[in-house]
């Protein structure tokens, strides 16, 4: 499903060993750590833009597996879709934007009690209960009144193969 | 060339509104149903774009939605429009177009209603209301050359135009190879003379965003940069934000491992190519190339030429269009400080001539073979080989 840009998987098979899975994710989680300590003792958020760094799918996968995944999950449709899980570490959540065409845009760990995107703006509240508010005081358009005549299900002159549906 | 000039701007046209619009960023696009989240989601997506703090991005959400819609006027000269068609083709339109709703494009002759004495009307009322606030985009080179009158629009040279334009303005963005080194039109003989348009203003700030065309994320991300924090984001040396022109191609190029163990391909379509080996024999120079083609990429991060299956052409780069051909290697002297192993530049340097030379014969073997295959029966034949 996703999208995502990868070149070609023609890479020698042996790679060097400073971008083995085993230490890239073990660098990342000792980060991760790090920062959620940070924000169990002071509540100081953090985040890790995982496309700035040099990884592959190799590597992501490794990444989630190590992490896991928790209680929350969450798909945002804004601008193309999002994807949000918490891991199985709370505070630890896993955020992955794509465009409208599907392409990855964003990925990244945020360390964090609530990922910022999840929550409504203050903005966007203010907007909307206005907009309800308007809806009260002016209901919707009422119904059209029954003396229209229904739209004919069947026609002399339909086509053959439309015979017995209705028409759209 | 006529000896008059018609006047450019009759007094008795009627000035068109173009004044900064009141509104902030944030109110423009309530009115347009587009939620804050979208508006954190394309910051989010502009600090990774812009290497910024991770953290940054509801902060720079909040000063956008703040923020007035920044005044712009995008002035064209020697160009082919493939800047603009960059920026506005965008992959992912719902978050690209986001710029323009960040911004007020009070002048730009491709996309505006309006034309003639009209638009040159817009342009001076937009000048004058917002004067120190708009920013001046530029694509296309400046004719200097007897006065500039090679490249001219509204009865005055874009020279004219140029200074007149930046006399008020906050910063001048340059787009495009053109705008930010002479790019194409300046290529031998250089007919009409050619100028970037950093040898033009020197009052101003000016950001270069070359590339033929520049990814349009380093056009976005570098304006909406500049409108988030007020400031111009780091520069190089040529004046080049860091963020998209730090690293060269070949620094980045996910082909680099064959690089490293000398593995090229010799010829367009050969077995190396088919396996995607280093494109460093058949002319690529990404080694000496500043640009964000093998990370951001290209079409929403679809691809890019190496990636594609062909060399780099160094597009980003002054004098590129004069540098030799496309297909000749790189010599290993061009490289500065890069580890390169002096075996493998050596090899591919000697293979690399050698298979110029081999392709060039093949060219004109294949295109001889066309040649006898038309006039036996007067219809082209079927290409035994592939050209390139």
């Amino acid at each position: 499903m996703s999208a995502r840009a990868q070149a070609p998987s023609v890479l020698p098979s042996a790679a060097p060993a400073a971008s083995s899975p085993a230490s890239l994710v073990g660098s990342l989680l000792a980060e991760i750590a790090a920062h959620l300590s940070a924000l169990a003792q002071n509540g100081r958020e953090a985040a890790i833009d995982l496309l700035g760094l040099p990884m592959g799918e190799a590597e992501r996968d490794a990444l989630a597996r190590a992490l896991g995944r928790g209680e929350v999950e969450a798909r945002l449709s804004v601008g193309g879709e999002s994807e949000i899980w918490e891991t199985a570490y709370a505070g630890v959540w896993w955020v992955r934007h794509f465009g409208a065409g599907g392409e990855l845009t964003g990925e990244r760990i945020e360390i964090t009690s609530f990922p910022a995107i999840l929550a409504a703006a203050p903005a966007d509240i203010a907007a909307a209960a206005q907009r309800l508010g308007t809806r009260l005081v002016s209901p919707p358009t009422p119904a059209l009144p029954a003396a229209l005549p229904p739209v004919p299900t069947s026609h002399p002159g339909s086509h053959p193969a439309s015979h017995g549906e209705p028409d759209a | 060339m006529p000896e008059t000039i018609p006047k450019a701007i009759p007094e008795t046209i009627p000035v068109p509104i173009a004044e900064t619009i009141p509104e902030t960023v944030g109110a423009s696009l309530a009115a347009l149903g587009i939620s804050r989240r979208a508006l954190l989601k394309y910051a989010t997506r502009l600090a990774t774009l812009m290497a910024l703090e991770p953290l940054a991005a509801p902060a720079m959400a909040e000063a956008l939605a703040r923020a007035k819609r920044q005044s712009v006027i995008w002035l064209s000269f020697q160009e082919c429009t493939g800047c603009t068609e960059s920026l506005t083709r965008s992959f992912s339109p719902t978050l690209e177009d986001m710029i323009f709703n960040l911004i007020s494009l009070d002048y730009h002759e491709t996309l505006m209603a309006v034309s003639g004495a009209a638009a040159e009307a817009a342009r001076l009322s937009a000048m004058e209301a917002n004067r120190g606030q708009y920013i001046v985009v530029v694509d296309g080179s400046v004719s200097t050359r007897d006065g500039g009158v090679y490249s001219a629009g509204a009865g005055k040279t874009h020279l004219d135009i140029l200074r007149e334009t930046v006399s008020g303005a906050r910063a001048v963005i340059a787009v495009g190879t053109c705008a930010s080194f002479g790019g194409i039109p300046r290529a031998r003989p250089d007919p009409t003379g050619a100028a970037a348009v950093a040898e033009i203003v020197t009052t101003k700030p000016v950001v270069n965003i070359p590339g033929c065309p520049p990814i349009p994320e380093a056009m976005a991300g570098t304006i909406a940069y500049l409108i988030t924090f007020g400031k111009l984001p780091p520069l190089d040396d040529k004046n080049r934000p860091l963020s998209f022109f730090g690293d060269t191609i070949h620094d980045r190029c996910y082909r680099r491992p064959f690089y490293d163990r000398g593995l090229f391909a010799k010829s367009f379509d050969d077995e190396g190519a088919r396996n995607g080996w280093c494109l460093y024999e058949l002319g690529c120079k990404g080694p000496v190339t500043y640009n964000a083609c093998a990370t951001v990429k290209w079409n929403g991060g679809l691809s890019f030429p190496i990636q594609s299956g062909h060399g780099c052409l160094g597009c980003s780069e002054p004098g590129f269009w004069d540098r030799g051909g496309f297909y000749t290697p790189l010599p290993a002297r061009t490289f500065e400080g890069g580890a390169v192993p002096a075996a493998a530049a050596a090899a591919g340097v000697a293979a690399g001539l050698g298979s110029a030379w081999l392709t060039r014969r093949r060219r004109q073997k294949a295109a001889e073979e066309m040649r006898a295959a038309e006039t036996q029966d007067g219809k082209p034949q079927e290409q035994k080989e592939t050209l390139p």
